[in-house]
């Protein structure tokens, strides 16, 4: 007999009422077992939801779907719903309730955009992940937190509405909300596009993640590796599939993020250059649009979450007992003495990433990496294998040599031999995640049955288990051969963040400056009229310097920045005009 | 020398494994090549860490660059 009163309730509401309730719920055992029912409850729910239920409400002659259930919205829920439970199991330890608050949220409304039926509803609750997921940026209370909180919320608020945009159009000209496949054409289907992309990070409007994600807190970052690219990548499938500026969009974002984590130093940082890397495979697999590529990008984005996760609690787990995020820092420590179970088990992630075969990325990656090759795509079979061998140099190699083993980058460093405390929910979590790592790729078919299209694929080959062997062990040696220039340096590298980073900087600078030019002309039109007013004056002042000599004071001046923020007004709302302008003429 | 006494037995004992490998599977003549994948391995790691050290010339600043 089923309960016919949760079988009525969406599956994202568990998370957002749940969120609404935890501030009254403080007491510690009690707000621990709160928190972990949710995602169970919430799972029992997607389990029993039929596929092809929708639920339909009109509101205002539109009809909305706040909830449609196919095999493609199952298969990312399942593992949305997965990734929150040992999410939260990894933050049990933290006493600040705004954190679980705003996590809650924001599974809720990630779960919100993967059973949207229409485009409403996609919106609030994409909206709905930027505004909740920012706090876990800024709960790590840190002045660089709080900035790059800023530039993410103001980049996704940029991203939303665009979005908003984009979808007032189409549904103005189509008069339907509910969401389909768009050919990639048309100014409505470009501003869905760019928002989208913008989620999914792709170069160049993938600073954000970069920026923003080793910023936040320990275990705001595991929740954030899991949810906005992967939500992105989802809504892709479902409305961009085989279009064809995806293909090479993932390409270069595959080798893009291997390229940055090179340079990098920040352990966290390295790790989100390798998000947008391995988005790139399913952007890539979404545009290949092959039943077998797009299979690929929901598995791979299945296991990514899955094994990414583990890399952001195995580095967090160094984070939380150390203190230090740095390479340069952590080097020649000899961390594996103190941290040795959070290493084998960061190396289950860093296996699984590499697609080390009986690890879960292997069964996927290949299925993207494959299907470039049935369809006859050289190039991009070729360099999505290039962009393998660096995933595996750097999640596999580089960091986990550096962070826990390492010749010490500053000889002169004194050994610290202070005991580190761990909580022991992070480490439970840890093993959940890498179980599950190792469980798909012994066993694929697992995943495979949940995969929403029609194809058929076998991993374990001789063929590709060799090939692949050979090509991880072949980086290995060369791994080898330069390990003395692959340690950190103390250095950041600048990306697109730089055009608003320092943009803002410099547009500020220039309405400051336009405000100059006519101060100057003012000062001496000023001196002007001061010269002549000498003429007027007492001719006794003339002969008498000291009189009428008045000292001037130094003082706040209210009118200092006045005309630079009106010039900044003035030049917004010339754009807003422009483009206000622009949509009329397009309707 | 122990690297290199290391590199080349892995490497021929590779090949010599290839040889034998079924290759149907390959979807382009390169991959037939019994030395491609340790060929591309090696070289592939080479140039990711040459390209990017080359490019990192013009990217990289000061820790507090933004600050």
């Amino acid at each position: 007999m089923r309960i016919t009163m949760i079988e009525a309730v969406h599956p994202a509401l568990f998370y957002i009422i749940g969120s609404l309730i935890l501030p009254i719920v403080k007491r510690r055992p009690l707000r621990d077992i709160f928190i972990l029912t949710i995602p169970i409850l919430s799972f029992l729910q997607v389990l029993q939801l039929p596929e092809g239920q929708v639920w339909t409400i009109k509101i205002l002659n539109y009809y909305l779907l706040p909830l449609k259930v196919d095999r493609l919205s199952l298969v990312f829920s399942y593992v949305f719903i997965i990734a929150s439970f040992t999410g939260f199991v990894y933050a049990l330890h933290v006493k600040t309730q705004g954190e679980h608050i705003s996590a809650l949220m924001y599974v809720g409304g990630t779960l919100g955009v993967t059973f949207a039926g229409d485009w409403i509803t996609l919106l609030i609750g994409w909206e709905l992940m930027a505004i909740a997921s920012v706090f876990l940026i800024w709960y790590r209370r840190t002045p660089g937190a709080l900035k790059a909180g800023f530039r993410y919320i103001m980049v996704h608020l940029v991203g939303g509405t665009l979005l908003l945009a984009g979808i007032a159009l189409h549904v103005g000209s189509t008069a339907s909300t509910t969401i389909n496949r768009l050919p990639c054409e048309g100014f409505s289907a470009y501003l869905i596009l760019t928002a989208f992309l913008i989620n999914a990070a792709v170069p160049p409007l993938h600073a954000w993640l970069t920026d923003a994600y080793p910023e936040a807190t320990v275990t705001g970052s595991v929740f954030l590796s899991a949810f906005t690219t992967k939500s992105a990548v989802y809504i892709l499938l479902r409305v961009f599939p085989g279009a064809e500026i995806l293909v090479w969009l993932g390409t270069i974002m595959a080798l893009y993020g291997i390229v940055y984590a090179v340079l990098e130093n920040d352990i966290r940082r390295l790790l989100s250059y390798h998000i947008v890397s391995q988005v790139g495979y399913m952007v890539c697999g979404v545009g290949l649009g092959s039943p077998l590529a797009l299979n690929g990008s929901a598995a791979h984005a299945f296991c990514h979450i899955l094994y990414k996760a583990l890399l952001f609690m195995g580095v967090g787990v160094v984070i939380e007992g150390t203190g230090e995020s740095k390479l340069t820092k952590l080097q020649g420590r000899n961390l594996y003495r103190e941290l040795p179970f959070a290493f084998y088990l960061y190396m289950i992630g860093a296996f699984s990433i590499s697609g080390v075969p009986l690890f879960n990325g292997f069964i996927s990656k290949t299925m993207v990496v494959t299907s470039a090759g049935e369809i006859h795509r050289p190039l991009v079979h070729l360099l999505l294998h290039l962009a393998s061998i660096g995933t595996f140099l750097h999640t596999g190699l580089k960091l986990p040599y550096g962070t826990w083993f390492g010749k010490a980058w500053d000889r002169n460093k004194k050994k610290e031999s202070r005991s580190l405390r761990v909580p022991l929910n992070m480490y439970v979590a840890m093993a959940f995640n890498a179980a599950l790592c190792v469980a798909i790729g012994i066993y694929p078919t697992v995943l495979y049955r949940l995969l929403p299209y029609e194809a058929t694929y076998h991993p374990y080959t001789l063929y590709s288990v060799v090939t692949t062997i050979q090509l991880l062990l072949f980086t290995l040696l060369a791994f080898w051969m330069f390990l003395g220039q692959l340690g950190g340096e103390a250095k950041v590298s600048i990306d697109t963040d730089w055009f608003y980073r320092r943009g803002a900087d410099l547009f500020f600078q220039f309405c400051i400056s336009s405000d100059a030019i006519r101060s100057l002309g003012q000062r001496w039109m000023e001196r002007l009229v001061m010269f002549a007013s000498t003429f007027a004056r007492n001719p006794w002042s003339l002969l008498t310097p000291a009189y009428g000599k008045a000292k001037k004071i130094a003082s706040y001046d209210p009118d200092e920045y006045r005309q630079a923020i009106g010039v900044g007004i003035a030049l917004f709302l010339a754009l807003f005009s422009l483009l206000l302008g622009l949509s009329m003429n397009i309707r | 020398m122990k690297r290199k006494v290391f590199l080349f037995t892995s490497t021929a004992l590779f090949i010599l494994i290839n040889l034998f490998l079924p290759t149907e599977e390959a979807h382009f003549v390169w991959e037939r090549l019994p030395i491609f994948n340790v060929i591309f391995g090696f070289l592939g790691c080479i140039l990711i860490i040459v390209v990017s050290k080359t490019i990192g010339k013009c990217l990289q600043r000061d820790e507090n660059y933004y600050d």
